[in-house]
């Protein structure tokens, strides 16, 4: 169903005493909440997460070597061409970035693992 | 062209400095952290004594009024481009029209103070005496001879043909050529001519104790705070000549280290010479926060300034070889 199509449901759903719908389909669920008529939709992808891999080969670096944080944490949404992670090469940086939106899995690779090139760094789930 | 939103004071335009006319009373100038300033230029193919904007104090906020790419180096700042995060020592491609907000400290691994606005194509602010630095004595170079101010409008030159690909950057070089003296950051520094005329214990000291950068501290000089450095008899010198990095000891017994708009001439005797190799050290200490001296000879001050020419090469070959492989990378998309 297209989001469209949820609103839809979801206006409907205002109309009853209906308290919660929940949809599931290849790609995502919806969860649909009705609280006296004020409606809430909540989308989770379901589609399976994919692998971001290497460019090059370097070291990875899960966070700049200025930072002590991580690019990206667990479940934090992600944006086409975001860096998400570094490969090292001598002083030189080159960026890893997100091929797509969608939200940050994990990393595959450890931070300042050395790595080769198609090795896979870290699991994005696209929207 | 960039405009000032901010109203940020000491922020200024600095290139490399303006050499060759101390004789005329005119300091060098030019940023307090040359490294950051040049590393900056080579990520972004500029010509490396191009100028950029040496930011102290912070937030500060200006807003691009065309598209261009530009690189922030010098010390790690939290950096928003509109509301998307920045990563520093990185290439940052700016639609027109965009803001860029600069705030105050980070999670930083390293304590420093300046940061650097670098653009593609320099800050194309006109020559004066061979720079765009700003002389803030004398009132000229940089942007009118001062430091900026809101509303105030920037020139950007023309960028070279270069393949700037966003998201490259570089190592740092405090993280690269790291520094100090168990978890101080060090300086090296080189006997100037009345080191002898100090007492032993205060030489003794000069090396051995910490020296906090006191708040009366800017371009011009660092005066520094900690035991006090007492000469063996009154000494009284005519006025000489002095360059940034001579550590002069008025009669107050606490040093002065003359920094890059440092006048051209003084009379205090001096214990030391911070070596050239480390001025951008110093020049990023943080007022507040404490540094050590490390004596060095001559002969280890030359290698010190090798190491730095050394580094920047690499900074060229890598930055160079980068390009190709990120240029290969587009193409093959």
């Amino acid at each position: 169903m297209t989001n469209d199509e949820v609103a839809l449901v979801a206006r409907w759903l205002a109309q009853t005493d209906i308290s919660v719908l929940e949809l599931s389909g290849p790609e995502c669920h919806w969860l649909v909440r009705n609280n006296g008529g004020t409606t809430t939709m909540t989308r989770t992808s379901t589609r399976p997460a994919l692998a971001v891999a290497s460019p090059h080969a370097g070291l990875f670096l899960t966070h700049h070597p200025l930072r002590n944080q991580a690019f990206v944490s667990p479940e934090s949404p992600v944006t086409q061409g975001q860096i998400v992670g570094l490969l090292q090469v001598g002083l030189l940086l080159l960026p890893v970035v997100a091929p797509h939106d969608g939200v940050f899995v994990n990393y595959l690779s450890a931070d300042q693992s050395l790595v080769g090139y198609a090795t896979p760094l870290l699991e994005i789930r696209p929207h | 062209m960039i405009e000032v939103l901010s109203s940020t004071a000491l922020a200024t335009v600095q290139d490399l400095g303006r050499f060759g006319a101390l004789g005329w009373g005119v300091s060098h100038s030019g940023a307090m952290d040359r490294l950051a300033l040049t590393a900056g230029n080579i990520l972004l193919g500029n010509d490396e004594n191009l100028a950029a904007i040496e930011i102290p104090i912070f937030p500060f906020r200006i807003r691009f009024h065309h598209s261009c790419d530009i690189v922030l180096t010098g010390a790690d700042h939290l950096a928003w481009l509109d509301d998307v995060a920045l990563w520093p020592w990185t290439i940052i491609h700016v639609q027109a029209g965009q803001a860029l907000t600069i705030e105050r400290g980070g999670p930083g691994r390293w304590q420093a103070s300046r940061v650097y606005l670098c653009v593609a194509g320099g800050i194309d602010v006109p020559l004066a005496l061979g720079s765009r630095s700003t002389q803030l004595r004398g009132q000229f170079g940089g942007h009118c001879g001062r430091t900026l101010q809101t509303g105030d409008r920037l020139p950007v030159g023309v960028p070279a043909d270069a393949f700037r690909p966003a998201g490259m950057g570089i190592v740092p070089p405090a993280l690269a050529m790291p520094l100090t003296v168990g978890d101080i950051p060090a300086i090296r520094v080189l006997r100037a001519a009345e080191y002898d005329a100090f007492t032993d214990q205060s030489c003794a000291d000069f090396w051995a104790q910490n020296w906090k950068i006191t708040s009366q501290s800017d371009r011009y000089g660092y005066r520094l705070a900690g035991p006090m450095i007492e000469p063996k008899y009154p000494l009284e010198l005519r006025s000489h000549g002095i360059v940034p990095g001579v550590i002069q000891v008025p009669h107050g017994g606490q040093p002065i280290i003359q920094m890059r708009d440092a006048q051209p001439s003084g009379g205090y005797p001096k214990i030391g010479t911070v070596i050239d190799a480390d001025l951008w050290r110093l020049g990023q200490a943080p007022i507040g926060s404490s540094v050590r001296f490390i004596e060095v000879t001559w002969a280890e001050a030359v290698t010190a300034l090798q190491d730095v020419a050394d580094w920047l090469e690499e900074v060229r070959r890598m930055v160079a070889l980068g390009r190709t492989v990120q240029k290969g990378a587009v193409d093959d998309q």
